[in-house]
């Protein structure tokens, strides 16, 4: 089985309202598949942070912000460290605030006119991505930062363009509007994480259960595009 | 209340036509026609009952806890109106009272009894304010609607200070001890756990901020354990064994709140022993722990409304059950935040079901649970369910958002079967 790949949920009290702590259960099962060992590490507030290969940080509710913020600056060298060494986070929704605030993303956090509450449609580079948006607030990349894809249906960051992708050292940051399992809902977001995290270049599934999940997933998605496209 | 005649008749009229056309269905329509007509018409008449009126709200158990508080009412001599479980919102409050109201709107009952959604509840609680409510507490839910549990909080809270008389409260839960801080003291009622049962439970409770590591304010209602289906509580001091419509601790605790707020609501006519005869006799609200004959085959039905009460249900279907569907219809605007609730207490998922079964099947795959089949349509999956061979373990379970749940009760015409109405 090899190294044993170590999946950090970062405040899951505090950002699983929505499901988008689940990624990292999700990239856990994902590791199993390919018959690799996993294990979750879920920090709390006043965890001690250590270095882990993905972190999953979600959106934290307004009244749970402040709270939050306190707790991620209390682990902002650890976190920094480690991404630059080449871990990956993947923030969603208010995540991708918290991880301004630590320097990790150095775009703007912007608020909507009025909350989007929608599916939303991205074209990342052909793929075509899937997800439900719940947002007060969209995302002005800085110079160095790159989106997901653009918005085919659905407000995204707000300019037309949804996420962002940043190399940050030798590590990665993700982050989405998109809630909940948004690397179950999205496998090509999935594959990138776990390629890195292996180091393998192809993510392969041959289990009988990750290859009807990751089949089902690629089926609704396409039912949920045509859906909103619709819409 | 005659100014409102033509509005109940045309109402009634539009009651008559939805029913011709959808039998079993079309319940909210005429509340929809009735609210727009006539806005004025629902605050008129929930002020119009000569005993007052009792709300209770909060994320989860209202149903329960309304069924109990009403029966318990009831049984003391008063004449009770309440709502079905399944129009909680002012469209289906209108058309409850259009079904049992005169011409004119009026309703022949001493005291109305209503469970109410959150967000209604606040808006009506303007125009309606209620004499007594019970606040029950503040789950994750409809995060598309409610997307920050603050929000829920700060409408239980308008509730609060717009009720006139007691307002009955989880002393358990923080968000809704905040949403009573501007209740006096005299008028604010507490009930919850014992220390016993606090300590064990509270954390599985699904309250967004169980009093977990603080001392919770005095309460008058109290649940001191919990065996089975029988429960042992104390109020004000006098101590009371009841049987519980179905297992579950959070049947219990939804025991303490109904007869909480019975004794507050009867005062010196509230009477312990028949309280507690009545709550003991009560069958489950339909999909809250019922079992049903459907075809000569008895089914276990649950509801699930949020991931607290899907988490609390799937976690007490029995696990070597292995004959459970799970059917999720387009209420759940988005799935994706039941991924919290872990389903691999299953042993396995016989039938994903309803517009949302891709999405249920994944969540079991991904939580190791083997899935047999996955069916989007609900009929064709409750045929599918009702053909399996009898499990090797138990009952079969038919677990359902509310919107699968009332398709499901249409199918079977189940209107007059084991399901509860006003």
């Amino acid at each position: 089985m090899g190294v044993v790949i170590r999946v950090a949920k970062l405040l899951p009290a505090l950002t699983n309202s929505q499901g988008d702590a689940e990624n990292a259960e999700a990239i856990v099962a994902t590791l199993g598949w390919l018959g690799r060992s996993a294990g979750i590490v879920s920090c709390d507030v006043g965890s001690h942070l250590s270095p882990c290969d993905v972190f999953v940080l979600g959106h934290v509710t307004e009244s749970d912000f402040a709270a939050a913020r306190d707790q991620v600056a209390l682990w902002a060298d650890a976190l920094l460290a480690s991404v630059s060494k080449g871990s990956i986070i993947l923030a969603v929704g208010s995540g991708i605030e918290l991880l301004v605030s630590i320097g990790l993303l150095n775009g703007v956090v912007r608020p909507h006119q009025s909350r989007s509450v929608t599916d939303c449609v991205v074209d990342a580079e052909g793929n075509e991505l899937w997800g439900f948006e719940n947002s007060a607030c969209g995302y002005l990349r800085s110079d160095l930062e790159r989106p997901l894809g653009v918005v085919l249906a659905g407000i995204g960051n707000g300019d037309g363009t949804e996420g962002v992708r940043s190399e940050f050292g030798q590590g990665l940051v993700l982050a989405t509007h998109l809630h909940g399992p948004v690397l179950v809902r999205n496998e090509e977001l999935m594959d990138e994480i776990v390629s890195r995290a292996t180091h393998v270049s192809e993510v392969t599934v041959n289990t009988a259960t990750g290859q009807r999940a990751r089949s089902l997933a690629r089926e609704n998605r396409a039912a949920m595009i045509a859906l909103t496209k619709r819409s | 209340m005659l100014r409102y005649a033509p509005a109940v008749a045309v109402g009634r009229l539009v009651r008559w036509v939805a029913r011709k056309r959808k039998p079993g269905g079309g319940a909210a329509i005429p509340g929809v026609v009735v609210n727009r007509l006539a806005p004025g018409f629902l605050p008129q008449v929930l002020n119009s009952f000569p005993q007052g009126l009792v709300v209770v709200t909060g994320t989860a158990g209202k149903s329960t806890t309304t069924r109990m508080l009403a029966a318990i009412v009831s049984a003391h001599g008063k004449r009770v109106f309440t709502n079905p479980s399944t129009a909680n919102i002012a469209q289906g409050l209108t058309s409850a009272i259009l079904a049992q109201s005169t011409i004119t709107g009026r309703i022949e009952a001493d005291i109305a009894i209503l469970e109410m959604d959150e967000g209604h509840a606040a808006k009506l609680s303007e125009r309606a304010p209620a004499d007594v409510c019970v606040l029950l507490n503040v789950c994750v839910d409809q995060v598309d609607r409610f997307f920050d549990p603050q929000l829920v909080t700060g409408m239980l809270s308008k509730v609060a200070r717009a009720t006139t008389g007691p307002v009955i409260f989880n002393a358990d839960d923080l968000s809704i001890v905040e949403a009573v801080q501007t209740v006096s003291t005299e008028r604010s009622v507490g009930f919850g756990m014992g220390s016993a049962l606090r300590s064990t439970q509270l954390r599985n409770m699904g309250y967004v901020r169980p009093a977990l590591a603080v001392t919770p304010p005095e309460i008058c209602g109290e649940l001191s354990s919990v065996d089975g289906r029988r429960a042992s509580l104390r109020l004000d001091g006098v101590d009371a064994d009841v049987h519980l419509p179905a297992i579950g601790v959070h049947y219990g605790v939804d025991a303490v709140a109904a007869l909480t707020a019975a004794s507050r609501v009867l005062g010196q006519d509230y009477d312990p022993v028949l309280a507690s005869r009545t709550l003991s006799a009560l069958d489950p609200v339909f999909g809250r722990g019922e079992t049903l004959t459907i075809r000569g085959q008895e089914i276990d039905m649950v509801l699930i409304q949020n991931p607290t009460s899907f988490r609390l249900n799937v976690n007490s279907i029995p696990a070597e059950s292995d004959c459970v569907m799970i059917a999720v219809g387009s209420d759940v605007r988005d799935y994706a935040y039941l991924w919290p609730v872990h389903l691999d207490h299953l042993s396995r998922l016989a039938i994903a079901a309803g517009p949302k079964a891709r999405e249920v099947a994944i969540h079991a795959l991904y939580n190791d649970v083997a899935v047999d089949s996955v069916e989007e349509n609900l009929e064709l999956a409750l045929e599918a369910f009702l053909a399996l061979p009898r499990p090797s373990h138990g009952r079969k379970t038919l677990v359902f958002s509310a919107d699968s749940m009332r398709r499901t009760r249409r199918y079977f015409d189940l209107a007059e079967q084991g399901v509860w109405e006003s």
